[in-house]
């Protein structure tokens, strides 16, 4: 295709995308009737949250205090309920598309989701708790004395905001065990998160003490913009619950109820609390520019780090384990091929997993450190493969000329197979570097803050996807497009 | 000079070479001929070092090269081998292919080795394509420059498989005055082949692989006439 009919397309697919966004907010509110002709209230939700908010039973059964929330709320509307999973981070994104009607996940009131969603009255009060390391001296349980520690919590969270607003460098997570493992393992000083998810996962670690809860943040269900009467509905049977005490009833049988849960009486009535709702709160939404610009940027110097350090890595590991299979004899090629399988059979972000959190204890890596050596590691099994391709595409005419010359197997390798098979293998190695950029973004779930990670977190702080991921697109496509074209001008030569 | 004595070799449980004995002595041109598939090739590879023998042994100046299957000499030195195809190699030029060998094995100077190998590459008359990567030259060149880097090692026995194989009858003849000159210096050639016309113009003795054994065959009682057109 001509370069001027790819822009043509890409100017069709962007225009096609923003007609549909705006297609929405044109509808008229069939919401609630909606949901009762279907007969379903469907709500996103992210099993990976566990306890006590949702999670699954051995056999399959749902358990949870928002999944009895969701149940009274459903059975109110007359309708049943149904769990959709969705992952965390992109709740709100789905919630606008139509997968479910509405988000229920430890889903909190923030300034910067209000603009996005329709909140219903707070169905849970908690506090968010700073875990410290026991005998921690360097600073106390207050915000102001957080700027500049590493501190762990959840991404896209109201923790997280608060952090980022105090001016600590913030690790971010994306389940609720990581951050207290890693706390636990030295490489963190303190995670802030919500209380009941202190309870269940810090108090894991016997090495790991509450410092304090530094302030208050509320639950609530999220709607569509649109869906007033769905969320007005809805608001009239949460206050049914929580004037009834059915609502405390559930909390108490998940065992998180406490005093503040009080306050649940109050929040989100007419008269006010400190939780304005709705659309009363007109934040102005943080437009998309030069700072997050840069950030971006920098996001792509880390991607660009992460992946050729690990392709330093890989590419003398892989030929390596090439020339072991080929000419290494019985054990070493044997030792190389099972090493080959277990990388290329199992799942790279599993090995991270395995490397950063599950050898912790014995071996401790900084997070940038584990990022290339997993991802080296796992790429030196492909560019064994490509290697091993180019070394049997050299023909053995070549190993025997050497040998007869009276050449050794080793120096034959070095000086005659070798340098004609990294011409063979160059294209492939190419393309797998190009594969290792993309896949790069993998590294954020041991908390390294690559290209991909920053349009996420950035798409969140500006309500839209379109423009982070146009420019993360952009710097990928930047990247990978001059080394297609460095290789294609090696091949010629 | 090359003795090789009672040499057996199996291959998928069959006797290729049985019981093969031959001598050739310096300066000799000794032409193994028969079609393909009669094991030429073979006896010039277990010769050069490039298969092991099962049983029998190969010597060269009075040196046992192997016997019974093991290589008891490293045999580089003193056997070149001249591949049907070439087998040049592939990323380097024809100055680097006959200085290689010298340079990594043999431990020569470069600079040494680069005026050995420019004076071969003359002498075999393509000292003007020293520059020239294997893909850029002709078959008759690239058997020349494969010569050149044989012989850059000093074998005191060169073997050549095929060596008229992508000729045409002008290159032969070319070829045929090549191995007559480097005999003439003293080198012992084995020269396996299935053209008799060329193998009665060079060589001095031969002989024919049947069933695995060799039977010697006597070129020069046999009428010159049928090869020449008349």
């Amino acid at each position: 295709m001509s370069r001027k009919g790819l822009s043509l397309v890409i100017v069709a697919v962007v225009l096609t995308l923003v007609t549909l966004g705006g297609r929405a907010s044109a509808a008229p509110d069939d919401s609630l009737s909606r949901v009762k002709a279907s007969g379903v209230l469907r709500w996103g939700a992210d099993l990976q949250g566990g306890e006590p908010y949702v999670s699954q039973r051995a056999d399959g059964t749902l358990v949870g205090f928002e999944v009895d929330i969701a149940r009274a709320i459903a059975t109110r509307l007359g309708v049943k309920d149904e769990l959709v999973q969705n992952d965390w981070s992109t709740l709100v994104a789905s919630l606008e598309r139509g997968t479910f009607d509405v988000v229920m996940n430890g889903f909190e009131i923030t300034e910067a989701r209000a603009p996005r969603v329709l909140f219903s009255r707070p169905y849970y009060v908690f506090a968010e708790r700073l875990t410290v390391r026991k005998g921690e001296t360097r600073f106390g349980a207050t915000l102001p004395e957080l700027r500049g520690r590493r501190v762990g919590t959840l991404a896209a969270s109201l923790a997280y905001d608060t952090l980022a607003a105090a001016g600590a460098e913030v690790v971010l997570y994306e389940g609720q065990e990581e951050p207290y493992a890693d706390l636990a393992a030295g490489r963190t000083d303190a995670v802030l998160l919500d209380d009941i998810i202190a309870q269940r996962y810090a108090t894991r670690h016997v090495e790991l003490v509450t410092a304090g809860d530094l302030r208050e943040g509320v639950y609530a269900i999220a709607a569509r913009r649109s869906d007033h009467a769905l969320m007005t509905a809805i608001d009239d049977v949460l206050a049914d619950m929580i004037a009834t005490g059915e609502l405390r009833s559930i909390l108490k049988h998940a065992g998180i109820d406490d005093d503040r849960e009080r306050k649940l009486e109050t929040y989100g009535q007419p008269a006010g609390g400190s939780v304005s709702i709705g659309e009363s709160s007109a934040e102005p939404v943080q437009h998309f520019g030069w700072h997050h610009v840069w950030l971006f940027l920098q996001g792509a110097g880390v991607t660009l780090v992460v992946s050729t350090a690990a392709m330093a890595i890989a590419f003398p590991l892989g030929l390596f384990l090439a020339l072991a299979r080929t000419h290494g004899g019985a054990w070493p090629s044997r030792v190389a091929t099972a090493y080959v399988e277990l990388y290329r059979g199992t799942p790279v972000l599993l090995q991270l997993y395995v490397l950063y959190y599950g050898l912790a204890p014995f071996v401790r890596l900084g997070p940038l450190a584990a990022a290339i050596i997993g991802l080296g590691m796992n790429y030196a099994a492909y560019e064994a493969e490509t290697h091993r391709a180019g070394i049997l595409a050299v023909p053995r005419g070549q190993m025997e000329a050497a040998h007869v010359l009276g050449m050794s197997v080793p120096l034959a390798l070095r000086r005659i197979v070798v340098p004609q098979a990294l011409r063979h293998a160059l294209p492939n190695v190419t393309s797998d570097f190009i594969a290792l950029l993309k896949d790069s973004s993998l590294v954020s779930v041991i908390t390294v803050v690559e290209l991909t990670k920053r349009m996420t977190i950035t798409s969140v702080d500006v309500r839209g996807w379109l423009l982070p991921g146009a420019l993360c697109a952009a710097l990928y496509f930047a990247m990978s497009f001059p080394l297609a074209r460095i290789s294609r001008r090696l091949e010629t030569r | 000079m090359l003795e090789i004595e009672r040499v057996r070799k199996q291959r998928s449980e069959r006797w290729v070479l049985d019981g093969v004995s031959l001598s050739v002595g310096r300066g000799e041109i000794y032409a193994l001929l028969g079609e393909s598939g009669t094991g030429k090739s073979t006896l010039l590879r277990c010769v050069a070092g490039l298969e092991p023998i099962d049983e029998g042994a190969v010597s060269v100046g009075g040196r046992t090269l192997f016997a019974e299957g093991r290589t008891v000499v490293g045999v580089a030195r003193r056997v070149g081998l001249v591949f049907q195809q070439h087998h040049l190699f592939a990323h380097m030029t024809a100055l680097e292919n006959v200085m290689e060998a010298p340079v990594q094995v043999g431990r020569r100077s470069i600079a040494d080795a680069r005026t050995r190998a420019e004076a071969l590459l003359a002498e075999l008359g393509v000292g003007s394509r020293a520059g020239a990567y294997p893909a850029e030259l002709s078959g008759g060149e690239s058997q020349r420059v494969a010569i050149a880097r044989a012989m850059a090692m000093d074998p005191s026995v060169l073997l050549l498989d095929e060596p008229t194989s992508a000729l045409d009858p002008a290159r032969r003849k070319g070829v045929a005055e090549l191995l007559l000159a480097l005999a003439a210096r003293g080198t012992t050639l084995v020269i396996a082949t299935h053209d008799i016309p060329f193998a009665r113009d060079v060589a001095t003795r031969a002989g024919t692989l049947e069933a695995g054994t060799l039977c010697q065959l006597t070129l020069r009682e046999e009428s010159r006439a049928p090869s020449e057109p008349t």
